[in-house]
């Protein structure tokens, strides 16, 4: 920006219309530009005055008083009612509280994304300013400025722009006749869109998309030129009379309001009336010590919490704390399993108040690791629930508090890369094909060709007007915000009436509403948000919990399995990366680690969880912690400082608070710019934010004496965890429940799966995936039947009456798939059949068709051999559903069916009918049979890969079942193949999957020659060399298992 | 229309019409340009967005490995410098059409199956050129002529046949057991049968035409839809499918040889004229009329011309074609006398689809309009053309000249001109030398950056010293010019 603006000091002028992009589609800048350009031009103020919305004053607010802007910002909004458009501003608190009313009246009134303003609403309003922009009819002016002097009087003024257009004159004496009329005085205004006149052709777009044109069909519709911006004050006192350039000023010095004085008051039916909020929270706090810790709690535990509570007082948290205590309780009173997580989560004071089961008797908590008054942020506790019964959480909440005083957080979705470039390209006219083929072609993970570059290499001429122009706005337009959406579950909750505070919107759900802040916003303004999420891995676990209940006759809890004592038995299956269906550490890059990483405690399965990120992994933090934990590499420290922060993870930082501490002990960051480079580092590759720090960060750390390399790689640590870098307050939370889960998989596998089964879809792994998992290890399963199953995945026992004992390694339960597996079956059709059996089961497949399912059910039932109990095989029961002669009336007690049908399936068929109506066979998997068949060339089968030597060369086939590539590994692709003894690991690099791309692509069963590598920890991979699709060879195995027969 | 199943029928299936009519087109192209080195082949698909399918590819990108059926970014990850063009049934229909109007010479009763076959019924042609062999020799000729992808078989039934064909075969028999073995080994998959229908039977291990004849149609009667069981049946031959023909579009051609040649255009008139007269018969009978018609003329010693004559407005009279024709005429020289002359109007109007309100402009209407076919007659189509009114705030874009006749519903649906613009307008602006006073304005318009002709200007009502009122404007370096006059 250029420094050499100086304007005439006596032209003082406020710009009191401005919009911005939350003008969805109509303001072509961001808030922060705005007020940014205001403050360069030397406005006196500006009001951020969006339609029907205060979208986009927090991040204004923000953008001043983080740079210590010297302008004011003034609060307001833009109205369009019956054609006549006014604008409203907040000189005061009350003012900003009905204007927030009726903008949230206006939205809930209207579909999302539109508004209804009522004459009721306006005349409701007492306290805000007026500046009428008239419309320049004649009678409708008069008409609307009757209305206004009625409601309004001594509080509007007539606002006028100029903007050069045709017939302006015309127009402005008409606005001048009026403001004599009705004797109101004028202020001038530039009812400004964008901040600077460059980004008239960003409008133009905008404009087309709304329209849903092309911009060279918007003609005389479009902005004749680019007078719609901030103007420089010289310029604005040619066009206007000083008169009224000095009236904005009055009018803005009329506006004392200020976003810092929204106080948020909790609810107070939290708190019994005869206590303060301190003295109930320690009472609680007191009541959880005596569960907690029943043979009391040590001294260093007591002055751990009391230095908690004097911290959560003096910052007066109490509320906050008890709010999500009352939440935890409904849950646990409907036994609905929770989890608390998040900065503040693992303090003492939450283990007693039962947010949170991690023992702090496991972990070395420090409370201001986790919560610091000098970082002066926010406590973050987010509770995860069972994912099936998050809703009723939710309810509770809306019930207790009232929906007046309770609404989610918005999420602001903004124009990514795809959706920037497919819209800039239809309102510039290139065809939709075109297109798609940019966009899937593109391939955004490539670090080394910029989008840019790759947009040319796909034919589009980057030195060409248009190519530039298509360039140049998709750039512009990637991260406008395009509407506001809900947040997963960040609930703010209030005293008073929450549309007070801020605008409430409806949701695109049905009985949702959103407020019109983001998460950022409400942080900006200090305002805390309770998030209620939602968590898969809950409900497997308490499935599991009821499962053993029942059959074991053991009532266990996640805080009872976690004070256990850590399970060697456990941790050596970990170890093994025995993990399939483990929470976390299941993926396959975790999984991999696993053997070289040994965790033997719960502290390492935080690091594990943390560390395999992309993250870490991106900022080259993985090997360094491996050799100083296996005493490889010694580990230096350049102060006592950083090694108290560092110590825990070997000098190496893997948490994202170590980022931040060392920060704040080693550059000298204060609190507030700590917080900063948090925030930046959330988003810095939506911003690039991050490297304002740069300076600040290895100017601070060679000021106190460490190298500037040390400080150079410490920025590139913190560049590369970027917006992944995994904090130690979640890894902690995780960390219990994948214990938790590795801990049923050990004792109690069969309730473990049929757990996970029940609770899908959630984790990594298919119905198929788990269930092969469950065979490998030697649990017993059975295929539906409509005579056995019931909706659910169940337990069955084989000999009733012997109930097993923990840890035994044979019980004679076995898993038995539940009707809800199979494809195309809907839950009522099912709940049909499992309520009206018969006690000694269905007979005859006309018993099941009297019970008028639909005939798709009948299909599905019969695809999936449910009806094995009852016909011969599944032709057989298809071919007599098929006869629609026997679903009507006169024939149904006709009991025989006609004709016999003599086609018997073939195992293949079999196979086959498996995979389309359940996913998944229990008793058939391809590549046995096809071995069987004698159709595969010499293999490897994946249980004798442990005994093959290091660089040997081998041959493997299996399905494939999981084909990663990941961000993190440059152009490698991991391969996951599955055979009927396990799965195989398959990396494939870059330039072998572009060779042989065919197989690479479309091989559902592969089979791949290469070198068999092993690793730390006997991490078993084939490094592919050759892919040879042999997917046809099912095709072979249909006639051969057909000449069989 | 319902056939008897004794009929030899032959499909002809064109999977690949798109690809093959962009190849041959590309062909052309590089035959044109010689100068162009020989490159290697480009993997090229026609691409259904819709459906996010693959339609048709061709050979280069079968090795490389795509497939029918693929999603267009799989298709892209397996080759990253894919030709990809959308897919348009209109192409392929066209072709068809084209295709069954050459064979049409050939063979009278054609059926196209649109989008991608034709039927031809081979039994009644038998007789006429022997045997099916000779037959099909005629018809494989016509074929040749195009470089389509083609596959055929023949049958007694329309949907064997074309379930044959679609199995990419070459196959044209006359002998019943032959096509029965034939038949039997074909999938069910690519029958017309329901695709349902399919699903359920190959989920009884129905898979291919011989496993459904193990049962009987009767079997079938309560298990399938109506419309599978008539294919099944046809399939069986027992039941024949309902086919509506190929008519060829009617087209007026008509030639007449002259007694003696004559050598001066204005001589031809009258003869022409009695040819119009033909045609006007020929259009009243059937209540159409033309907008266009092609008159050939052959020279006895030089390649003949051929002139299209066109009118504004459908007309039939032969007196109105006449006064065209006279005005085109005085502009042709004859090189040799003619012998010979042909009147062809390829495509007919129906006269009723003309607006006839009582009310409407129509008689100031159809003067103009005849004034421009007169004019375009005497000066040529593209000499001719008319002002549009573009929605645009540039002065010089505001008005067009297009050869283009705008009808009336663009005309309702364009805005009031400006108001305040004056009524003429200098083609290029002149640089102002005049003093002037300004009366008005600034109109700053900033604006057309999207198609290269960007312009910056501060537009004034001005008036010189004479009171001659002007539209003047400032460019962004402080240069005046005059753009216009009030008058």
């Amino acid at each position: 920006m250029a420094t050499s603006y100086k304007p005439d000091r006596h032209i003082g002028f406020a710009e009191l219309v401005c919009q911005t992009n939350f003008s969805f589609l109509h303001g072509a800048s961001h808030p922060q530009e705005m007020v940014r350009q205001a403050y360069f031009l030397q406005y006196k103020a500006i009001a951020i005055t969006d339609e029907c919305s205060m979208a986009g004053i927090v991040r204004a607010y923000a953008e001043i008083s983080q740079n210590h802007l010297p302008i004011k910002m003034i609060v307001g909004s833009k109205f369009i009612f019956n054609g006549n458009t006014i604008v409203l501003l907040c000189p005061n608190k009350s003012a900003y509280s009905e204007c927030c009313r009726i903008i949230t009246n206006a939205r809930r009134r209207a579909n999302k994304g539109e508004y209804e303003l009522s004459e009721w609403d306006l005349k409701s309003i007492k306290h805000c300013l007026c500046i009428w922009l008239p419309s320049g009819d004649e009678s409708k002016d008069h008409d609307w400025g009757r209305w206004l002097i009625k409601h309004y009087f001594g509080r509007v003024w007539l606002g006028i722009k100029r903007w050069l257009t045709a017939n302006e004159y015309e127009y402005i004496s008409h606005c001048e006749t009026l403001a004599e009329h009705f004797s109101l005085e004028i202020v001038a205004t530039s009812c400004a869109l964008m901040h600077d006149p460059n980004r008239q052709a960003l409008q133009h777009c905008q404009h087309a998309i709304r329209e849903g044109k092309l911009i060279k069909e918007l003609g005389r519709d479009a902005l004749s030129n680019q007078e719609a911006c901030l103007r420089p004050l010289n310029k604005l006192a040619n066009l206007y009379p000083k008169e009224w350039l000095d009236n904005s000023v009055l009018i803005a010095k009329l506006c004392t309001f200020d976003l810092s004085e929204l106080a948020y008051q909790y609810p107070a039916e939290i708190l019994p009336a005869k206590y303060t909020p301190s003295e109930y929270l320690r009472i609680l706090v007191e009541e959880g010590i005596q569960k907690r810790f029943p043979h009391g709690a040590s001294q260093g535990i007591r002055d751990i919490i009391e230095k908690e509570l004097k911290l959560i007082h003096e910052q007066a948290y109490e509320y906050f704390f008890l709010t999500i205590y009352d939440v935890v309780q409904f849950a646990k009173a409907k036994q609905i399993l929770y989890q608390g997580r998040g900065s503040a989560a693992n303090s003492i004071v939450c283990y007693c108040l039962e947010i949170t089961a991690v023992d702090p008797r496991q972990i070395s908590v420090l409370f201001e690791r986790f919560i610091s008054k000098e970082r002066n942020e926010p406590p973050d506790i987010d509770v995860d629930f069972e994912h099936e019964r998050r809703e009723e959480v939710i309810q509770y909440i809306y019930t207790k508090y009232g929906r007046e005083r309770t609404a989610i957080a918005a999420t602001v979705v903004c124009y990514r890369f795809k959706s920037a470039l497919r819209e800039v390209g239809k309102v510039i006219g290139v065809n939709t094909t075109d297109l798609d083929y940019f966009i899937k072609n593109v391939n955004r993970r490539d670090r080394d060709l910029s989008w840019q570059a790759q947009l040319s290499e796909l034919g589009i001429d980057p030195d060409s007007q248009n190519g530039k122009h298509f360039i140049h706005l998709v750039e512009q337009l990637i991260g406008f915000p395009r509407h506001l959406s809900q947040h997963v579950g960040g609930f703010v909750i209030s005293a008073g009436p929450l549309y007070e505070m801020v605008p409430i919107e409806n949701a695109s759900m049905q009985d949702r509403t959103v407020i019109q802040w983001d998460k950022d916003d409400l942080e900006t303004l200090k305002l805390l948000k309770v998030d209620v999420l939602a968590l898969g891995m809950l409900t497997a676990i308490r499935k599991s919990f009821s499962l053993i209940k029942q059959y074991y006759k053991h009532d266990y809890n996640i805080p009872f399995i976690t004070a256990l004592p850590d399970d060697p038995q456990v941790f050596k299956q970990i170890q093994k990366a025995d993990t399939v269906g483990v929470f976390q550490i299941e993926s396959r890059a975790q999984m991999s680690m696993l053997p070289r990483l040994k965790p033997t405690k719960y502290y390492d399965l935080v690091v594990q969880i943390a560390i395999v990120r992309p993250g870490p992994i991106q900022g080259d933090m993985i090997h360094p912690y491996l050799l100083r934990r296996d005493g490889k590499e010694h580990v230096e420290y350049p102060s006592p400082e950083v090694k108290k922060v560092l110590e825990r993870t070997m000098g190496v930082p893997i948490f994202q608070e170590q980022v931040i501490q060392l920060a704040m002990v080693a550059a000298g960051f204060t609190g507030g710019e700590a917080d900063g480079l948090r925030r930046a580092m959330s988003s810095w590759k939506k911003n690039g934010d991050l490297y304002k720090f740069k300076q600040k960060l290895t100017d601070g750390m060679t000021q106190r004496g460490y190298s500037h390399d040390y400080a150079m790689r410490l920025f590139e640590q913190i560049c590369g965890f970027g917006e992944y870098g995994f904090p130690e307050s979640h890894s902690a939370s995780f960390a219990v429940l994948a214990y938790v889960s590795a801990w049923l998989k050990h004792y109690y596998p069969e309730a473990f799966y049929v757990g996970l089964l029940n609770s899908l879809p959630m984790g990594f792994y298919s119905a198929s995936q788990l269930i092969q998992d469950a065979k490998l290890h030697h649990v017993k399963v059975l295929g539906c039947c409509v005579n056995k199953s019931n909706y659910d995945h169940s337990l069955q026992r084989l000999n009733p009456g012997n109930a097993g004992e923990l840890g035994s390694q044979s019980t004679d339960l076995s898993i038995r798939m539940g009707l809800r597996l199979i494809k195309r079956l809907k839950a009522d059709s099912i709940n049909t059949v499992v309520k009206y059996r018969p006690i000694g089961g269905y007979q005859s497949i006309d018993q099941i068709r009297q019970l008028g399912l639909p005939s798709s059910c009948l299909q599905a039932l019969a695809s999936a051999d449910a009806f094995s109990s009852i016909a011969d095989n599944r032709y057989q029961a298809r071919w007599e559903l098929m006869d629609s002669v026997m679903e009507l009336p006169l024939f149904a007690q006709h009991t025989t069916a006609n004709d016999s049908y003599s086609k018997q399936p073939s195992l293949f068929d079999n196979l086959v009918e498996d995979y389309a109506s359940t996913g998944l066979s229990i008793d058939l998997h391809p590549i046995e049979l096809l071995s069987q068949a004698n159709l595969l060339p010499k293999f490897y089968l994946a249980n004798s890969l442990i005994n093959v030597p290091h660089q040997t060369l081998v041959s493997v086939v299996g399905v494939v079942t999981g084909k990663q590539s990941p961000g993190t590994a440059a152009g490698v692709t991991f391969i996951t193949l599955e055979d009927h003894t396990g799965n195989i690991n398959v990396v494939v690099w870059q330039a072998s999957a572009r060779e042989q791309k065919k197989a690479y692509m479309n091989a559902k069963i592969l089979q791949i020659k290469g070198i068999l590598e092993r690793g730390d920890g006997d991490v078993v991979h084939i490094i592919a060399g050759r892919l040879i699709d042999q997917t046809h060879l099912l095709s072979q195995l249909d006639t051969k298992t057909r000449e069989f027969r | 229309m319902q056939f008897d199943t004794s009929s030899l029928w032959i499909y002809l299936y064109l999977p690949n019409l798109q690809l093959n009519i962009q190849q041959a087109h590309a062909e052309q192209l590089s035959d044109a340009d010689e100068t162009r080195e020989i490159q290697e082949p480009v993997a090229q698909i026609i691409y259904h967005p819709k459906l996010n399918q693959v339609l048709q590819l061709n050979a280069q990108a079968q090795k490389l490995g795509i497939k029918k059926g693929m999603g267009l970014a799989s298709a892209s990850i397996i080759c990253g410098h894919l030709v990809v063009s959308e897919y348009k049934e209109t192409i392929a229909v066209q072709a068809l059409q084209e295709l069954a109007n050459q064979l049409y010479l050939v063979t009278s009763d054609i059926v196209i199956d649109e989008p991608s076959g034709l039927f031809l019924r081979a039994q009644n042609m038998l007789r006429l050129y022997g045997s099916l062999a000779q037959y099909w020799q005629v018809i494989l000729e016509v074929i040749s002529k195009q470089s389509y992808d083609v596959y055929y078989a023949s049958a007694y039934s329309v949907n064997v046949a074309k379930l044959i064909a679609k199995h990419e075969q070459h196959y044209v028999v006359d002998d019943k057991k032959q096509i029965q073995q034939k038949l039997q080994q074909c999938s069910l998959l690519l029958t017309d049968i329901d695709k349902k229908d399919i699903e359920k039977l190959q989920r009884i291990g129905i898979k291919s035409i011989a496993d459904l004849f193990e049962q009987p149609l009767s079997a079938f009667a309560s298990r399938v839809s109506k419309f599978s069981l008539q294919i099944m049946s046809e399939l069986r031959g027992e039941s024949a499918a309902k086919l509506r023909f190929y008519q060829p579009p009617q087209q007026y051609e008509h030639y007449i040889e002259l007694l003696y040649d004559i050598e001066l255009t204005a001589r031809l008139l009258p003869v022409i004229g009695k040819c119009l007269d033909a045609l006007e018969g020929y259009l009243l009978v059937r209540n159409g009329l033309a907008l266009s018609i092609h008159i050939t003329l052959f020279q006895r010693e030089h390649e003949p011309i051929t002139q299209v004559i066109n009118s504004a407005l459908p007309i039939y009279k032969s007196a109105h074609w006449l006064d065209i024709i006279a005005l085109r005429f005085e502009h042709l020289a004859l090189s040799s006398g003619v012998y010979g002359i042909t009147i062809k109007c390829e495509k007919i109007e129906l006269a009723d689809s003309v607006e006839s309100d009582f009310f409407s402009e129509k008689s100031t209407h159809v003067a103009a309009m005849t004034l421009l076919s007169r004019l375009k007659a005497k000066l040529g189509e593209q000499q001719v053309k008319l002002m549009q009114y573009h929605d645009d705030y540039r002065p010089e874009c505001c008005t067009q000249l297009s050869t283009k006749i705008i009808t009336k519903n663009q005309k309702k649906n364009s805005k009031p001109y400006f108001l305040d613009r004056p009524g003429f307008l200098l083609q290029t602006p002149t640089p102002l030398n005049i003093k002037v006073s300004i009366i008005d304005g600034p109109e700053r318009i900033a604006s057309g950056w999207w198609d290269n002709h960007e312009i910056q200007r501060d537009y004034f009502l001005a008036e010189s010293h004479q009171g001659q009122q002007m539209w003047i404007f400032r460019t962004i370096d402080d240069n005046w010019f005059v753009h216009g006059y009030f008058i």
